[in-house]
């Protein structure tokens, strides 16, 4: 049995087309719609816990509603959406980027408001009777508040957004092919080593994201 | 220096619309320290926050340093950020995420060249005696320095009026004492024009050239702390502030240098006529300015004949209730005189001291 480990099928996948773009795709993906989704949340929140407007409570529902989408159902809603409306994302890495944001906007903006509440009023109003508009005391004040659980949300959407396989699959195109739907197809294709290494590698990139993210909160969390 | 007229502030709660500032016109002069002293809920911190420019108010209009920064018929509205003003919060709301220093400079910082708003920061920091923690993180710092920092960052930005909300109310008792004189003598030394909000009477009396007295988002009286104490104008006030006798009364005459006789349940009494009284009063007093004899006084007026009914010792006083006929007057008795329980002794009520307020039933 011994005998019969190797390491081939970690060097021979690289030769197969489309995998080393699989990757840097999956990387952009991941990051990319992580931090939209995160930024897109703390703003909401921030409406939403702040905010004097009539709108707010909508606004909070709307952000949370996508929870009761599935993702198939989204994936089919946002190609239909993009194939009707002329703006040219179609096939791109974007309107992925743009479903799976739908998918986690409603764990990012609970997370978001959670992080918001604890924020005294008061610190922000300090911040604007110090002479600073409210986009600088944003900037300055409520997003370094706002980081650890920033960072918290951002390491659970990029996870998902870099695992996610039913939404890739409904959108993706040769150009925008991710991780997920290459494992989906290689296994397809019967090559069940390369299915393997790939998933094997996969998983070790997201242990290493979790377990720098877990430091870095961790070492946020002793210094408040 | 800041000028308010008619300044009305509504909130909605629920289906009610409750006027948390009803009709608000006061002046701050330059360089004076001006209190706004109300019980919770009176509206005081809401005048406040809409002087800073953190509440928008419904009508009015509101002038700092010769800038209007508010005017409901002009469609004005300056943000906290373009107002000549600096604000001390209850919570201190000191930044969690930066030094001593980084909370001092934060209101100078791309404002002045960085050297210089380094220097300013520890030049305010070194008035508050906090110069030695310029480079302590924040969550460090202990209640009394916070608000030592918050001051130092308040003065950094250098406006000409300093706005406080209850900034000593979160700190101990002896700690507030000390803050409340070093307080006092920086805006002096700086010469800024200070408005206070507090609901604490000895902090207002201590520190203020003027107390406003507000009272269900309205302006009860403006005084200084002495004429307001002494001479009270309304029956809230007098209660608000100290302890003070109610005698319910008719005022029977009044000769034109606003002394009058009212007549009460316990006899007449000579008193000065407070607000603008007429006809049913209450005669107000103090329990500390009533003189106390076992012998009888030479005064032929406001003299009365009483009975100790319970006294406590506080130390300096005996706080007592001496028994006039029917009513129970609060009276203090110094320490060294030595009146027992059941005692019958002689009061004298100085007609200075008695207040015929209107009788606000």
């Amino acid at each position: 049995m011994i005998s019969s480990l190797t390491t081939a099928n970690y060097r021979v996948i690289w030769d197969y087309p489309g995998v080393t773009k699989a990757f840097a795709n999956t990387g952009i993906l991941g990051t990319v719609t992580a931090a939209a989704t995160m930024m897109l949340a703390s703003m909401v929140s921030w409406f939403t816990v702040r905010g004097h407007f009539k709108g707010k409570r909508l606004l909070d529902t709307l952000s949370f509603l996508p929870i009761a989408l599935p993702s198939i159902v989204i994936g089919l809603g946002v190609m239909i959406v993009y194939l009707v409306i002329p703006i040219p994302i179609y096939g791109t890495l974007w309107i992925i980027s743009i479903a799976l944001m739908t998918r986690y906007i409603a764990f990012g903006a609970r997370t978001m408001s959670a992080a918001q509440l604890q924020i005294h009023k008061e610190l922000e109003e300090a911040s604007l009777v110090s002479g600073v508009s409210w986009l600088g005391t944003f900037r300055r004040i409520v997003l370094p508040l706002l980081a650890p659980s920033f960072v918290n949300g951002f390491i659970w959407v990029f996870i998902h957004a870099f695992r996610e396989l039913s939404i890739a699959l409904m959108l993706f195109s040769n150009k925008s092919i991710v991780l997920s739907t290459l494992i989906y197809f290689t296994w397809d294709a019967g090559r069940m080593q390369e299915t393997c290494a790939l998933a094997v590698i996969l998983m070790l990139i997201l242990f290493i994201v979790t377990f720098v993210g877990r430091l870095y909160l961790l070492k946020k969390v002793k210094t408040y | 220096m800041i000028t308010v007229a008619g300044l009305k502030k509504y909130f909605q709660v629920e289906q009610d619309q409750v006027k948390a500032i009803d009709d608000i016109d006061f002046e701050v002069t330059e360089k004076e320290f001006f209190t706004l002293l109300g019980p919770s809920g009176s509206g005081k911190s809401t005048v406040l926050r809409c002087l800073a420019g953190l509440e928008r108010p419904e009508e009015g209009e509101i002038t700092i340093d010769g800038k209007l920064v508010f005017s409901a018929a002009k469609k004005i509205f300056l943000p906290p950020n373009e107002r000549n003003i600096s604000m001390v919060f209850q919570s201190y709301a000191i930044w969690p995420h930066m030094t001593t220093l980084g909370n001092v400079v934060y209101p100078l910082t791309g404002k002045i060249p960085k050297k210089q708003a380094r220097e300013k920061a520890i030049e305010s920091l070194r008035m508050v005696g906090m110069e030695k923690l310029a480079d302590r993180p924040a969550p460090l710092l202990s209640g009394g320095q916070q608000q030592r920092v918050a001051l130092a960052r308040a003065i950094a930005k250098g406006s000409g009026v300093l706005l406080l909300d209850e900034p000593l109310s979160n700190l101990d008792a002896k700690l507030r004492q000390n803050m409340r004189v070093e307080l006092r003598e920086l805006q002096k030394r700086l010469g800024i024009t200070a408005v206070y909000v507090t609901h604490d009477q000895e902090e207002a009396l201590s520190m203020s050239d003027r107390i406003s007295v507000v009272n269900e988002g309205r302006i009860v009286e403006v005084s200084t702390p002495l004429s307001i104490y002494q001479k009270p104008q309304s029956q809230f006030v007098a209660n608000f502030i100290g302890l003070c006798n109610f005698l319910p009364g008719k005022l029977v005459s009044q000769n034109n240098g606003g002394i009058g006789i009212a007549e009460t349940e316990i006899g007449k009494l000579e008193c000065i006529v407070g607000g603008n009284a007429s006809d049913e009063v209450i005669v107000a007093i103090r329990p500390e300015y009533i003189d106390v004899s076992k012998t009888p006084f030479k005064e032929k007026r406001n003299v009365f004949n009483g009975t100790v009914i319970s006294r406590t010792f506080l130390g300096r006083i005996f706080d007592s209730i001496v028994k006039i006929g029917d009513y129970e007057a609060r009276v203090e008795i110094t320490s060294s005189q030595e009146v027992m329980e059941g005692e019958s002794i002689f009061l004298y009520w100085p007609p200075a001291f008695c207040v015929a307020l209107p009788d606000s039933k």
